[in-house]
């Protein structure tokens, strides 16, 4: 992961951000001890990526210092291959080395950015919405569900199943994006004896842990999996590692952990007879039923007033539905019972919306 | 480090020195062995004892250490023994030697058949051992590897997949073939030649401020501005010469300004055009990365010897970020050359296989050695196990640049310590280090500030550190960056090495408070004659308690066998009781089912004491058991039982010694577990320190290591030998009485390696080694033990007109007036600890009150346009006087810039580190500068940048606020006398029909005489007032500070005026007396320099007057100060 000079970019923008902030809290040089921020130190080992994979004869992503110079340049001056004319951000000047700070759009891209996960979901949904854009208009809506529910459902895939999806459901266009949206199934991921193994909640893989009383069958990283169900499921065993693919953790951490939620919703609508529909109009809500009349976005934040915030700023394309459900999955009541009710305070939008848990949409609807 | 040669066991090494002393020396006992093995050159390089010198290098290099009587005894010991154990055993062969460990002197005696034993031995001695091999097999990229988070259990595992990149380039390897190519002969032409050269490469760059080289050669009117001499011995004078000539050890010598710096660059430039090998040390990596950035720009092929452990590398990329960050931007954006050569990112933390793996990437201490990955096996496949292997990108990555580019560089700048670093693996096949690669392939080795560095190789010879006691102790430090934070609420670092550091300096608190409880309970019912008083201020281990508790009052007295057996007894019952000890301490839930594990031999053991087998086992475990609990028991009344239960278990074991009384026995015990307990628990907190570092616990390492073991088998034995253990003294503090407990190692002689570098391997068939030149400033000063370079001086650098400069500088001893007592002068030095504030408040008020300060006026009616420097004697005090300062005279303070080791967050800039001090002279917004003068002393030029008076210096008065004195528990003139005294002894010249007998007897007698002076000087705090003969090396070490310290204010030839404000310099001319030179040191200063400048060789007195007539001229004209001779300065 992490190779997309996107990517790079952006998490860049940030940890010369998260070093300016820091340096104006504290009134310390810059420094690459101990001090410099985790977004920093992964910008520039990206950096040493792309100048080793581009075949560069110097690491230009060792020192802070170094890098820094060169940012208050145009990136496409670096002589990073990938960071030349037509890549977006070529122009771009992070540092204004004269007042000693980052550049507005440093700042912008840094804002845009946030975590290299993020920035990486980011890249994963405009690429998806990218390859479908060149299906027929009228299949582009059903094409974008079919894969990305595909991903949800099937975190760790048979290689040979994942190309059976793409060329029996007619995806051959979308084959490369949807490609990287997994990887191969990593070495620290495999068992001693060989094989890895599926969550038999979430269809992803298990990972071992060095704790094997508690851990046995080892535990999975999708965090709101782990939470809904909180005593690990051993599921199938995977024989042969190299035959199989699993998501990258971008996708894991913003597509699988809240798909879970959301394929549950829709599969018990449909169980209904309900006309359910999951990621309408290439992602408006996560799940919309009966055409416009309902939509439902599934939110996993641990802070419902940060929630409330963002929510606020924008709700996206949830407004496009006459009845608006914004809901968190049940395990967040057992964290903080009040969740519910400091979500509905801290939400000052104009937009009337529904906040309820999992349990509750399915009673209601 | 050297491969082991087939048959040589550490147990045997007795017999390779009879074979040594039988073949080589003809000799038949041991005795002379600790001097010949001392590694002095006087010795080993004698005619003599010269087919020895190889086999003694050969064995000091294979760890073989008998520089002492009671290490030989034990090498002895260990060979007897190991007959006695290896007898019965079928493949025994019988050693060549019988030596009779029970007579004097260790005579031994060849056993017939043993010859060709004895043949192999020798030749294996004297041929020169191989050079051990690194044997790490770089991981294979293709294919899957690990690292892990830290070296310590329970760390997390990264996976790592470097399977879709094309693999770099191999990193390349020095080339140890390579030999010096011998003198070096450098025109001066040659070099106005290159001057020129360099002009014209300014004159390229519009933005690059000139060097003006030509000019810096030679006046407007074609005359020289400096002349190169040398001493023409016969005729007692000094000679201008128009070449230089490097060849063997050279001492040069130059006032600050007269050209040494200029010269050396140019030297470097023309080296490296003459494609030369050269090695430049100077007093700072920061002083290393100025440099190097004027050789890259002139093109020269450059690159930096570093430091390359992980706290190193941290260490100075702070001290590069403090210098970048010296303007309001803080280094945001800037960069400076050199930057690319200390980059600490690791770029295998980008192809990390997981997601979760990168917050913990341990990017401060990297993989670089300890990539896991499962080697193959000679079939091709995968062998079942991972093991550690390089890490593929080292021919590549930003982190391991600046070692990489060493292995092709021409010109190598660095500090002397960076010379003690191993070459690492990537970049060698063979374990060797920098010093040792230089020996053997350098050209020329410059060696800047050597006096400096010879302080520094000294101070490295002794490691100290205050545990507990003191705000600078370790158990402090451990509170303040450990403790205080996480309890403040800065828990979120839950790495296990940081949970495992934790938990053992917590239990290293306790166990210090325990034996400092005991200490004091000593002193409070017994005073200073209690069973333990006998160890106050002397150096404290397990062994000399075991010793005392165990041992027969005087040994010697026994007849032979009797005390062979004494000495077998007591080494059992130290390995019993050592082992004892780390299980109780390290394996803390264990519970022991026998004594296997205790790191000694049961069997050897019970023979010794004459005890069964199950014995030992029985009693070990339940020692071990009783002192773990001891440990873990909270309550004080039943710790004390269980103590009382351990020694009865000890004592029943092994019996004390008879003469002992019952509370001498109860109290050595107590003190045995204390000591050995302390020791043992802060020895495995120091490995530890560098991941702490890492993490952003510590700000640098607390315990600084000495010199590695490679450089202490190739220097000398210090003349005082190995010294380790702790101290403890008293102190008084008002009515209480504190305890200081302190650790402290002392071994070896680095300061050797700067006069022994030029023939370094001598001994192993490499006799020509790289050409040394020693430059310096104050490094002629005979009455230094630590500055002085009793070699040559060879070069002599003088300038032209210099004398203008100088003869305007004028020295004032000037102490403010008592605001309590005008009658009196404030006197800092000396006053009680609780007055010494109170007092810089009163000095500060003195020069910083009105409305045009007296510290203004002082630069203005001098030397209009230059600044004021206040010399302090640490930071603590430069705190207390911008604090001052910001309270009293806040309109003004900013304008008072501090140098402080950690400057205060959000600061507007007038607090600066030593690092940032250069940039000083680009800066408008102050007038005085505050810092402590160890802080600021060599190699920091702070000049006027730009203008008429670019280079001159920018400060121009220098004022002493106190003065200088190092801490009472100062070890540095000892460390100086120390390395000063073993150093004559190695340059001494043995007269050439001496035997190994005599030369044996004058080592005996060296070591002596060192020994009654540093004993004296470890039993006592450093006061100049109780040193009596050594108040003369005392002050001339200070003095040279003093004199670099003004030194700053006199660069480019100008004229410093230096205000002595602290009474203590001379106190009884501030009451109105006469001074004599014991109760001044301004007194003395003076006399020792004028001893100096009527020195009775005629080229040292024109040396030292050229070097010293600057300082002795206002010195002896200092206004206020009532000299002894009734010239006083003010008559003047």
């Amino acid at each position: 992961m992490g190779t997309d000079p996107e990517v790079t970019a952006v998490l860049l923008a940030k940890g010369l951000v998260d070093i300016f902030d820091q340096m104006q809290r504290e009134g310390a040089p810059v420094r690459q001890d101990a001090a410099l921020p985790a977004s920093a130190r992964r910008a520039l080992a990206l950096v040493s990526r792309h100048s080793l994979a581009s075949g560069l004869p110097d690491d230009l992503g060792a020192c802070v210092h170094t890098v820094m110079d060169m940012a208050s340049r145009p990136m496409g001056s670096w002589g990073l291959p990938g960071f030349d004319t037509p890549f977006q951000y070529a122009d771009v000047v992070l540092v204004d080395a004269d007042l000693g700070a980052p550049t507005d759009d440093c700042r912008e891209m840094a804002r845009s950015g946030g975590s290299e996960l993020s920035a990486v979901e980011e890249l994963h949904h405009e690429s998806l919405r990218a390859a479908v854009a060149g299906y027929p208009t009228k299949r582009r809506d059903a094409a974008y569900t079919d894969i990305r529910e595909f991903v949800v459902r099937n975190p760790a895939v048979e290689y040979d199943t994942l190309l059976r999806f793409l060329t029996e459901r007619g995806h051959a266009a979308a084959a490369s994006a949807v490609m990287s949206f997994y990887r191969p199934v990593p070495q620290s991921a495999v068992f001693p004896g060989g094989a890895a193994r599926r969550c038999g909640h979430c269809g992803s893989l298990l990972w071992p842990d060095r704790d094997t009383a508690a851990f046995p069958d080892g535990h999975c990283r999708v965090r709101q999996c782990r939470l809904a169900d909180p005593i690990p499921a051993r599921g199938e065993d995977i024989e042969d590692a190299s035959k199989w693919r699993v998501a990258t953790p971008a996708v894991l951490a913003f597509w699988v952990g809240p798909g879970l939620a959301e394929i549950r919703i829709h599969d018990a609508l449909r169980a209904k007879g309900r006309a359910s529909t999951l990621y309408p109009q290439q992602d408006a809500a996560d799940v919309g039923v009966d055409g416009f009349a309902v939509g439902i976005d599934v939110k996993t934040y641990a802070s419902p007033v940060l929630l409330g915030a963002k929510l606020a700023r924008s709700v996206g394309r949830l407004g496009i539905f006459r009845r608006r459900i914004l809901a968190v999955p049940d395990d967040k009541l057992r964290v903080n019972r009040r969740y519910l009710e400091q979500l509905r305070a801290a939400y000052a939008g104009s937009l009337p919306l529904e906040f309820m848990i999992v349990s509750e949409v399915l009673g209601d609807l | 480090m050297r491969v082991r040669p087939n048959g040589f066991t550490t147990s045997l090494r007795a017999q390779w020195l009879c074979a040594a002393v039988d073949r080589l020396l003809g000799g038949s006992d041991l005795s002379c062995i600790p001097a010949l093995m001392s590694g002095f050159g006087s010795v080993v390089d004698h005619p003599a004892t010269a087919e020895f010198g190889p086999a003694a290098f050969a064995l000091r290099q294979l760890g073989v250490s008998v520089a002492s009587e009671i290490q030989l005894r034990q090498a002895v010991l260990d060979a007897v023994s190991w007959e006695d154990e290896h007898r019965e055993d079928p493949d025994y062969s019988e050693p060549p030697y019988e030596i009779h460990a029970e007579r004097d002197g260790y005579p031994f005696r060849r056993r017939p058949g043993t010859e060709r034993a004895v043949d192999a031995i020798v030749r294996d001695m004297v041929s020169g051992l191989r050079m051990d091999a690194w044997g790490t097999a770089m991981a294979d990229p293709a294919r899957p590897m690990a690292v892990m988070e830290a070296v310590t259990e329970g760390a997390a595992r990264i996976g790592i997949d470097l399977s879709a990149i094309a693999a770099p380039s191999p990193p390349p390897s020095h080339d140890l073939s390579r030999e010096p190519r011998g003198p070096i002969v450098v025109p001066m032409a040659e070099l106005e030649r290159i001057a020129e050269e360099m002009d014209r490469r300014d004159a390229q760059d519009p933005r690059r401020q000139k060097g003006n080289w030509a000019s810096r050669l030679r006046e407007a009117n074609g005359d020289r501005k400096f002349h190169i001499l040398s001493p023409d011995r016969a005729a007692g004078t000094l000679t201008e010469r128009e070449a230089i000539r490097l060849d063997g050890l050279k001492h040069l010598i130059g006032l600050p300004g007269t050209g040494k710096t200029t010269l050396i660059v140019l030297l470097l430039v023309w080296l490296d055009r003459n494609g030369y090998r050269t090695v430049v040390l100077l007093p700072s990596i920061e002083a290393s990365l100025n440099l190097l950035g004027d050789l890259r720009f002139y093109g020269a092929d450059v690159g930096l010897l570093v430091g390359q452990s992980p706290q190193t590398r941290i260490e100075h990329a702070r001290k590069f970020a403090e210098r970048l960050g010296a303007d309001e931007a803080r280094g945001f954006g800037r960069t400076a050359p050199g930057a690319d050569l200390l980059g600490l990112n690791c770029a295998l933390a980008a192809f990390d296989t997981d997601a979760d793996g990168h917050e913990g990437f341990p990017h401060l201490q990297p993989p670089c050695g300890g990539v896991l990955q499962r080697g193959r096996k000679a079939d091709g496949t995968e062998k079942q196990n991972e093991s550690s292997h390089l890490c593929p990108l080292g021919g590549w990555c930003g982190r391991l640049k600046a070692p990489r580019e060493l292995t092709h560089r021409r010109i190598w700048l660095g500090h002397v310590l960076s010379m003690d670093t191993r070459i690492g693996p990537h970049f060698s096949v063979e374990k060797v280090r920098y010093f040792e690669a230089v020996a053997m392939t350098a050209d020329l080795v410059i060696v800047d500030e050597a006096d400096g560095a010879q302080a520094m190789l000294d101070r490295k010879a002794i490691s100290s550190l205050d545990l507990t006691g003191s705000e600078e102790s370790f158990e402090h430090a451990l509170n303040r960056d450990l403790f205080l934070p996480i309890s403040a609420g800065r828990n979120d670092i839950t790495a296990a090495n940081l949970q495992n550091y934790s938990a053992t300096a917590a239990d290293f608190g306790k166990l210090n408070r325990s034996l400092i409880a005991h200490i004091q309970r000593d002193l409070k019912r017994n005073g200073v004659e209690g069973p333990i008083a006998r160890f106050k201020d002397t150096f404290v281990t397990g062994n000399n308690v075991l010793t005392a508790l165990f041992c027969p009052e005087d040994i010697s007295i026994l007849p032979p066998d009797e005390r062979l057996r004494e000495e077998r007894r007591f080494n059992a019952i130290r390995a019993f009781w050592d082992g004892c000890v780390r299980a109780a301490l390290f394996r803390r839930t264990d519970v022991d089912q026998g004594a296997d594990d205790y790191e000694f031999d049961s069997t050897r053991i019970a023979a010794d004491l004459d005890k069964e087998w199950d014995e030992v086992e029985r009693t070990a475990t339940r020692l071990a058991d009783l002192l773990r609990d001891w440990i873990s028991e909270p309550l004080p009344t039943r710790r004390d039982r269980i103590l009382d239960d351990a020694r009865e278990v000890a004592f029943g074991f092994a019996a004390p010694r008879e003469a002992l009384g019952p509370e001498e026995r109860v109290e050595l015990f107590r003190f045995l577990v204390g000591v050995t307990t302390v020791i043992f628990q802060f020895v495995a907190l120091i490995p530890a320190q560098q991941a702490m570092v890492a993490e952003g616990v510590h700000h640098a390492p607390l315990f600084k290591q000495g010199i590695s073991e490679d450089l202490a088998r190739t220097v000398p034995e210090a003349l005082i030998g190995r010294l380790s253990g702790l101290r403890y003294h008293h102190e008084e503090d008002g009515s209480r009485q504190s305890v200081r407990l302190q650790y402290v190692a002392f071994r070896g002689t680095p300061r050797i390696l700067l006069y022994r570098l030029h023939h370094l391997l001598r001994h192993e068939g490499r006799p020509r080694g790289p050409a040394v030149l020693l430059a310096s400033a104050t490094s002629f000063l005979k009455e230094s033990p630590t500055f002085h370079i009793p070699v040559g001086p060879d070069i002599v650098l003088r300038r032209s007109g210099a004398d203008s400069g100088w003869r305007e500088s004028e020295y004032v001893f000037a102490p403010p007036p008592d605001p309590d007592d005008p009658s009196r002068r404030l006197r800092f030095s000396g006053a009680p600890l609780a007055r010494r504030e109170r007092i810089l408040r009163q000095m500060l008020d003195h020069w910083f009150s009105g409305e045009d300060p007296l510290a203004v006026r002082m630069c203005r009616d001098f030397d209009p346009g230059r600044k004021i420097g206040f010399v302090l004697n640490s930071y603590d005090q430069v705190r207390q006087a911008k604090e001052h300062l910001r309270r009293s005279r806040p309109g003004l303070a900013h304008r008072v810039i501090g140098v402080i080791d950690r400057p205060p967050a959000n600061n507007e800039g007038d607090w600066i580190t030593a690092a940032q001090v250069e940039r000083l002279g680009m800066r408008e917004d102050w007038d005085a500068l505050i810092f402590p003068m160890k802080a600021l002393s060599r190699g920091v030029n702070i000049v006027f940048e730009q203008g008429p008076r670019r280079r001159d210096a920018l400060l121009g008065v220098m004022l002493f606020m106190t003065r200088p004195h190092p801490a009472t528990e100062s070890l540095d003139l000892v460390a100086g006398l120390a390395g000063s005294a073993t150093l004559d002894f190695d340059a001494a010249e043995v007269r050439p029909g001496a035997s190994a007998a005599i030369m044996s007897a004058e080592w005996l007698r060296a070591r002596r005489d060192l020994m009654a002076t540093t004993r004296r000087l470890l039993r006592f705090p450093v006061q100049a007032s109780r040193l009596g003969a050594l108040a003369e090396p005392f002050t001339a070490d200070i003095m040279v500070d003093v004199l670099q310290t003004i030194g700053r204010a006199m660069r480019n030839g100008c004229k410093a005026r230096v205000v002595f404000a602290d009474a203590a310099w001379a106190p009884r001319s501030a009451a109105g007396a006469r001074d004599d030179a014991d109760s001044s040191m301004l007194v003395r200063m003076r006399d020792i320099l004028r001893k100096r400048l009527s020195d009775p060789d005629a080229v040292d007195r024109e040396v030292y007057r050229a070097l010293y007539e600057p300082f002795l001229h206002p010195l002896e004209r200092c206004e206020g100060v009532r000299f002894p001779d009734g010239v006083d300065g003010d008559d003047d």
